[in-house]
């Protein structure tokens, strides 16, 4: 167990404790806790893909922001034209992204690792939608324009995907050991993650089980990961250096999310607030995963 | 005597029989570990003494636990307490005992014990006080008692006791304290979820009160008997090479 998972771990007793108080935690009160912890670590965890980029590869700022914005808006153009397919990128995209930050400390061999990363991501997402299967259909049958991501829950293909994905990442972690590229207490804690994700999906609504992994198992990670990379490259970096680098465009991003809810609630643009979000997150999720694959292959 | 007991127990009385077995696989364990603290070393007799305590002090525990969900079919709390309040505490000791060499203090031997004291303490108030059902009680006293839980588990994983057992120039001891990690993660973490599992608690239903039963006196036995033989897997080894030099 490392410092990140004890936290999670302390997070999930605390949520169970008011569960127990009220039995069940209000919608708004989700949603409010959720974008409070996201906005104070998922955020910043990717406001810094300039330096880390820039870093690692010789770039001028007006090319990576040129790149970078290009790729947003060729992603939110595939969006209108169809919004399934993109979403299915997107979850590729997320557990490809998911799997390698879990996964990138490790010496697992190049001819496997990408596969194992996506097959640990997709364990992850598959089994956030099994547990939380009836609420995601409620949530996307709020509106109009949601309701066809629906489409992911037809014909039951995603519990399929859940238990393939489940089996073969055990079996990869078992590979990974026997061959020597994970030590064994690697192995146990991952087994360890592995069961506490499935137990805490199991256990807490959607928002809630997402916003505890994305906060406290990945973006605080990186966070970590990339403070102790820029610790490096900076000779010594102290944390308030380290905030005023993610200051910027954590700003920055908050803003254009102010200004596009205040477009969608005074209906200036046509689009649910939860397909706002689906692809607000997704279009900034595939070039951040860019940056994190050059990051991951120079960091170790 | 023993064989009336024996016979009196109902073949489906999974409850009692885990109570049975229990004592039985403590006493055991008590027998094993105060015999073998001949083959180790010195420095490592305390330790082996400590783990005979704790599975004595719990066999004792569970002969009058298995009498008294006998007659009367409840659930011994307050013998369960007891226990653990007594044992317990000896499980942090071990930890002391191990990192000793590599310079632990009384200090943290005494912030353990504070601790795992603290977390029983509330505990036992949360679940034994608490007549009328009232969840906040339960909560409140839970939520105190997890306090002291998760100090320990800092502690071990992270703190101190890992810190210690990382300095101590012992690949065996340094193993050793991981697995007692682990077994203060995934072992004990069955007692806040029993917890819970109570009248009020969030997971109530999940498991009928008997069955909750069954669950401690199998972890309880895991816990205790698992617990002892990791000190003395590390006690055999480090007194091998303390001969082999």
């Amino acid at each position: 167990m490392n410092k990140f998972s004890f936290l999670y771990l302390i997070t999930c007793y605390f949520l169970a404790s008011i569960f127990t108080l009220n039995n069940h935690i209000d919608i708004s009160h989700q949603i409010i806790g959720s974008l409070f912890l996201i906005t104070l670590f998922g955020i910043p965890h990717g406001a810094i893909d300039n330096i880390i980029l820039k870093s690692e590869v010789k770039i001028s700022n007006l090319r990576f922001y040129s790149l970078y914005i290009s790729c947003i808006l060729l992603y939110i153009i595939t969006w209108f034209v169809s919004p399934i397919i993109s979403f299915y990128l997107f979850l590729i995209i997320s557990s490809y992204h998911f799997g390698e930050s879990q996964l990138a400390n490790y010496k697992i061999s190049n001819n496997n690792k990408k596969l194992i990363y996506l097959i640990w991501g997709t364990a992850l997402m598959s089994t956030l939608f099994y547990y939380n299967e009836i609420e995601l259909i409620n949530l996307f049958s709020l509106f109009e324009d949601t309701e066809n991501l629906n489409s992911l829950f037809y014909h039951n293909y995603f519990k399929i995907v859940f238990y393939v994905s489940n089996i073969l990442i055990f079996l990869s972690l078992i590979f990974l050991q026997l061959k020597n590229q994970i030590k064994a207490s690697v192995f146990r804690n991952e087994l360890f993650q592995l069961f506490l994700l499935h137990l805490t999906f199991y256990l807490f609504p959607v928002i809630i089980s997402f916003t505890l992994y994305f906060v406290f198992l990945h973006s605080l990670k990186v966070l970590s990961q990339e403070f102790n990379y820029l610790n490096i490259i900076y000779k010594k970096l102290s944390i308030s250096k380290f905030i005023i680098l993610l200051a910027p465009h954590t700003l920055l991003s908050l803003a254009f999310l102010a200004f596009f809810i205040y477009l969608c609630q005074n209906n200036i643009i046509n689009i649910s607030i939860l397909l706002l979000t689906v692809i607000g997150i997704s279009v900034i999720t595939l070039p951040h995963s860019i940056v994190m694959t050059k990051f991951y292959e120079k960091f170790k | 005597m023993l064989l009336n007991v024996v016979q009196s127990i109902a073949p489906d009385n999974y409850v009692a029989f885990t109570f049975f077995i229990g004592y039985i696989a403590m006493l055991a364990a008590s027998v094993f570990f105060f015999v073998e603290r001949n083959s180790v070393s010195d420095k490592w007799k305390m330790s082996l003494l400590v783990s005979g305590l704790i599975t004595g002090i719990a066999a004792v525990h569970y002969y009058y636990m298995r009498d008294y969900n006998l007659v009367t079919g409840d659930s011994p709390t307050f013998f369960r307490y007891v226990d653990w309040i007594l044992t317990v505490p000896l499980m942090c000791v071990e930890f002391y005992l191990l990192t000793r060499l590599a310079g632990a203090t009384k200090s943290l031997l005494w912030k353990l014990i504070f601790a795992s004291t603290w977390m029983l303490v509330c505990g036992y108030i949360g679940e034994a006080f608490n007549v009328d059902g009232s969840t906040s009680h339960s909560v409140t006293w839970g939520v105190l008692s997890t306090l002291g839980y998760l100090y320990i588990l800092h502690s071990v994983w992270m703190g101190e006791v890992a810190g210690l057992a990382d300095s101590s120039g012992s690949e065996v001891v340094k193993k050793g304290v991981r697995y007692l990690a682990w077994f203060v993660l995934v072992g004990w973490a069955i007692y806040p979820v029993g917890y819970m599992c109570m009248d009020g608690g969030w997971l109530n239903g999940i498991f009928e009160a008997s069955t909750l039963d069954i669950w401690y006196n199998i972890a309880d036995a895991i816990n205790k008997i698992g617990f002892g033989l990791v000190v003395y897997t590390i006690a055999i080894s480090e007194s091998k090479k303390e001969l082999a030099k």
